[in-house]
């Protein structure tokens, strides 16, 4: 009982992880006019999910080149079997499904590959006091101290399980809810907060010393 | 979400939690280039992918029977021409005498049951044939008539498989690209068996 408190009590976000949910308004209908020929339609389905499809998969092999191609394949994936897309999901499921599917079979057949590249942080974006928080030091050494922890960062994280790291991925920096990501994964919610805990406490480990 | 952080941060007394960094995560971006062209680059995969080519050995093969299938048709088809006209020609023939009535003149009666039950099919399928020949009386029109419903048999085939196939095409790109986007309702329903999205 204790332990599932604890669990739930770690897996609930701090920010309102509905609101990076994608808007998928529109989707259905743009799918409709894949499946009757509009080719043209699917470049805006590209569009629209290529930046977040891009986020998950390289938090997931930290690396650019293969997240490039990796985002591109699951589009051409996406495109072969729009066709046979049953409409039982939503279509930004049923394509992360397709990414996480893909990015996790090349990560199975490349275990040896163990090398980093970093998206630079957007800094506009990502506002000062947080990192005056995280770093106490002055601004001026912020890109030598935005770098040191995009290593750790992605060190960590890489030291996770695929399946765990999915899940981090997902829920933390995606921002989906434990359903969407039980959809994604196809296994139950429970699971998914499980995976959620034990990753994020062995996250806690590795990250120790920025904690504070 | 960074009002929240701002509240969190300065309750926790600048505390900072593996949410904290975890958020970091989502301001890292690729540069606005790296999308350049993204989406036609997909799109001309996309399409390139759904239009396979025959390998060698495929085509030949495909080749061969095809070869096959067309002179065994056609042999058929003469052999069934010829044994049509047999019969049709004979001065002893009563189908000529009589009509399209089928009779039997001489034999036991088991016999003639089964010439009925057993051949009627065939009598009707060149009955169908004679009935649109009905202007031509010549063997040589009937043989022609025949010979031209085979070859419009085969280039139905021939039609089908160019849909799936593109060994006509050369191998560039844009071709690729312009006959998938041509055909693109019946490619997409022909191709990808397998459903990407399948368990983890």
């Amino acid at each position: 009982m204790a332990k599932t408190e604890e669990i739930s009590n770690i897996a609930t976000p701090t920010v309102g992880a509905e609101s990076l949910a994608p808007n998928v308004d529109g989707d259905l209908s743009l799918v409709m006019q894949v499946q009757q020929g509009e080719v043209a339609c699917f470049d805006k389905l590209v569009v629209k999910y290529r930046q977040r499809l891009f986020s998950v998969i390289y938090n997931l092999t930290a690396n650019r080149e293969d997240t490039a191609d990796l985002v591109q394949e699951t589009f051409i994936k996406a495109f072969r079997s729009i066709g046979r897309f049953k409409r039982n999901s939503s279509f930004f499921t049923w394509l992360y499904r397709i990414g996480v599917n893909t990015t996790l079979s090349f990560l199975k057949k490349n275990k040896a590959r163990r090398f980093f590249s970093f998206e630079r942080i957007d800094e506009e974006a990502c506002r000062d006091d947080v990192l005056e928080v995280l770093s106490s030091k002055s601004l001026a050494d912020k890109p030598t101290f935005l770098k040191e922890l995009q290593e750790k960062l992605n060190e960590a994280l890489q030291k996770l399980s695929n399946k765990h790291r999915t899940i981090v991925v997902l829920f933390e920096i995606d921002g989906l809810s434990h359903k969407e990501i039980a959809s994604i994964m196809k296994c139950s919610e429970g699971t998914v907060r499980s995976r959620l805990h034990y990753a994020k406490r062995q996250l806690q480990g590795f990250l120790s010393e920025f904690l504070r | 979400m960074m009002s929240n952080f701002n509240e969190n941060s300065e309750k926790r007394e600048e505390r900072v939690t593996l949410d904290d960094l975890l958020q970091l995560k989502r301001y890292e971006r690729p540069p606005e280039d790296f999308w350049d062209d993204f989406e036609v680059v997909v799109k001309e995969r996309a399409l390139q992918s759904v239009v396979t080519k025959k390998t060698w050995f495929k085509a030949l093969l495909s080749a061969i029977s095809r070869s096959w299938a067309l002179r065994l048709s056609s042999g058929l088809g003469l052999a069934g021409v010829i044994i049509f006209c047999v019969v049709l020609f004979h001065p002893n023939n009563s189908l000529m005498e009589e009509g399209n009535s089928i009779t039997v003149e001489s034999g036991d009666d088991s016999r003639k049951d089964n010439v009925i039950e057993g051949e009627a099919p065939d009598e009707v399928k060149f009955i169908d044939v004679e009935l649109a020949l009905a202007d031509s009386q010549t063997v040589g029109d009937k043989v022609e008539f025949i010979e031209v419903t085979l070859t419009l048999n085969e280039s139905k085939v021939a039609e089908f498989d160019t849909v799936l196939s593109s060994n006509d095409l050369p191998d560039d790109t844009s071709d690729f690209v312009t006959y998938a986007g041509a055909n693109v309702s019946t490619v997409l329903a022909e191709s990808e068996s397998h459903d990407p999205s399948g368990s983890l």
